[in-house]
């Protein structure tokens, strides 16, 4: 029996060992950038009450219209919205946490030529319809990056 | 078991040890207390615990206790109370503008909760220099009181919208590239990096979006961050914020871009970091001398756990 006992205990250390070095880095560890896949940013701004923080990016032509507030076909708009999170080493500070939620908006210009929207949520949930979620997001102004 | 005859031997190098411990007390000056010509003005509550806790060492009243001003401990305790002085001083604070103040006291708090002040080597010694968490909280409301928010501020909203008239034309794109008096320069194509995180700060009431070339991303998503490599670079554009009521805060008009590039040969003196300020829409660059770089440094050291730079994307454990 102590000799299973000890068996065990000496596969416990190896396997725990081989564990670690495999492990050294584990996932809980790992930091995501977030991918917004070569899109600009637009804005960012937060809420304190609702506790989220947000990105706003854009394709070219979306940071444009963002820019003359003339909207154009073809744009593509992803608006990031994360958990408000506190900077670890500084009080006073609040950092973009986990993704709450991803919305996704492209604009095509429909048989009249009139310039349409289309809404879709990619991740989470968000309150309110997708016109009211349109109208919103895209009346972002672009910031100034000098 | 030691013989006697070997004892003997030992009893000459014992005086020659008591000669040296004695002629060094006389090698240095003690710490010399100036005068509290423009004292910190905060609450009584807040002040108690600045005295108990940091005024031996940023002040112009050090009490220090018999045993600091033995050499060799008391060399140690003269050079922390030098540097310490010479950092910011509790007898001259109100010399300071409004504004150095207020960012000088939320550095305080922080050195504070990150445990660097006051100094481990000091309290072993001055237990009673420990601060309590009831002091930690009383500092942390003392910091907010200093820096109400202001609703719905006019005056931003004001900037915000005389810069949105410029934002569509490209006016403001620099032409030329600023450089700080360090020889760190301004990087335009900043915009086209990934963002690796936004702040949003009720400290200075502004917001940030901080992008990273891709040695900086590639680092952060692999985990080596201690150190960052060579050639990361990271810049952070900062804007004024408009609060409302209901929680909402809205970008205002662009306040500077701050830059830091790691390069160990450069900046040896600063782990490798090289910073840049860069303010207004005309980039202008701050600080007189290189010497500016120092500053910079000294309040990063407070996130030497995450490679001197506070705003890196929480780790995955720390989602929620
Ligand atoms: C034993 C001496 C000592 C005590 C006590 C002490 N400090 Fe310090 N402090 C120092 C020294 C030395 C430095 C410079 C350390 C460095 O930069 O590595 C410093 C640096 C600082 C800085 C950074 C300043 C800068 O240049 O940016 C802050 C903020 C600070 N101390 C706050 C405090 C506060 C708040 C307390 C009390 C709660 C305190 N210190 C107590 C010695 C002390
Ligand atoms: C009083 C403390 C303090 C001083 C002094 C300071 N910083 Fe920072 N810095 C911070 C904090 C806190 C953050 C992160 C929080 C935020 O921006 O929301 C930060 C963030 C940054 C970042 C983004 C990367 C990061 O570390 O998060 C850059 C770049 C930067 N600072 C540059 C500078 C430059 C350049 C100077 C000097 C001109 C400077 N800092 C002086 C506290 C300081």
């Amino acid at each position: 029996m102590i000799r299973m006992k000890i068996f065990a205990m000496v596969l416990c250390v190896i396997a725990g060992s081989y564990g670690c070095a495999n492990n050294s880095y584990n996932d809980g560890r790992k930091r995501i950038v977030y991918n917004a896949h070569g899109l600009k940013v637009i804005t960012s701004f937060s809420d304190r009450k609702q506790q989220t923080i947000s990105l706003l990016y854009g394709n070219a032509l979306a940071l444009q219209s963002a820019k003359t507030g003339i909207q154009d076909k073809g744009e593509l708009f992803e608006l990031v919205t994360f958990k408000q999170a506190d900077n670890k080493y500084w009080y006073g500070s609040y950092i973009n946490g986990a993704v709450q939620s991803i919305e996704l908006i492209t604009s095509y210009a429909t048989d009249k030529n009139v310039i349409a929207f289309k809404y879709k949520i990619l991740q989470g949930q968000v309150p309110g319809d997708a016109d009211a979620r349109i109208k919103s997001i895209i009346s972002h102004r672009a910031l100034l990056f000098p | 078991m030691v013989s006697s005859k070997k004892l003997k031997r030992l009893w000459p190098i014992a005086g020659i040890l008591s000669v040296v411990i004695i002629s060094i007390q006389f090698i240095q000056v003690p710490v010399q207390n100036g005068k509290t010509t423009h004292p910190i003005n905060a609450p009584e509550e807040v002040t108690k615990i600045f005295r108990k806790a940091c005024y031996d060492c940023h002040s112009n009243e050090t009490k220090l206790s018999w045993y600091d001003k033995v050499a060799p401990v008391s060399w140690l305790v003269n050079h922390d109370v030098e540097e310490g002085r010479s950092r910011f001083n509790f007898s001259t604070f109100d010399t300071l503008s409004a504004t150095d103040q207020q960012v000088r006291l939320w550095e305080m708090v922080n050195m504070a909760l990150a445990g660097k002040m006051p100094l481990n080597s000091y309290t072993t010694l001055h237990l009673a220099a420990k601060l309590t968490q009831h002091d930690v909280e009383v500092l942390k409301n003392y910091v907010v009181s200093i820096s109400p928010t202001k609703y719905h501020d006019s005056t931003q909203l004001k900037s915000a919208e005389e810069e949105q008239k410029v934002v569509g034309d490209g006016s403001t794109t620099s032409k030329n590239i600023p450089v700080a008096p360090n020889g760190v320069r301004f990087i335009p194509d900043y915009k086209n990096w990934e963002v690796i995180s936004t702040t949003s700060r009720f400290d200075n009431h502004t917001m940030r979006v901080i992008y990273g070339n891709k040695v900086t991303v590639n680092a952060i998503r692999n985990g080596r961050i201690k150190p960052f490599p060579d050639g990361a670079a990271i810049v952070k554009v900062v804007y004024n914020i408009i609060e409302e009521k209901n929680g909402e805060v809205h970008p205002g008009a662009f306040n500077n871009i701050q830059i830091m590039i790691k390069d160990e040969k450069r900046f040896p003196e600063s782990k490798g970091w090289g910073f840049g300020k860069f303010n207004g829409t005309g980039l202008k660059p701050y600080g007189e001398t290189a010497a500016f770089n120092t500053t910079c440094y000294n309040c990063h050291k407070i996130a030497d756990e995450t490679g001197y730079v506070f705003s890196i994307p929480l780790e995955n454990k720390d989602l929620k």
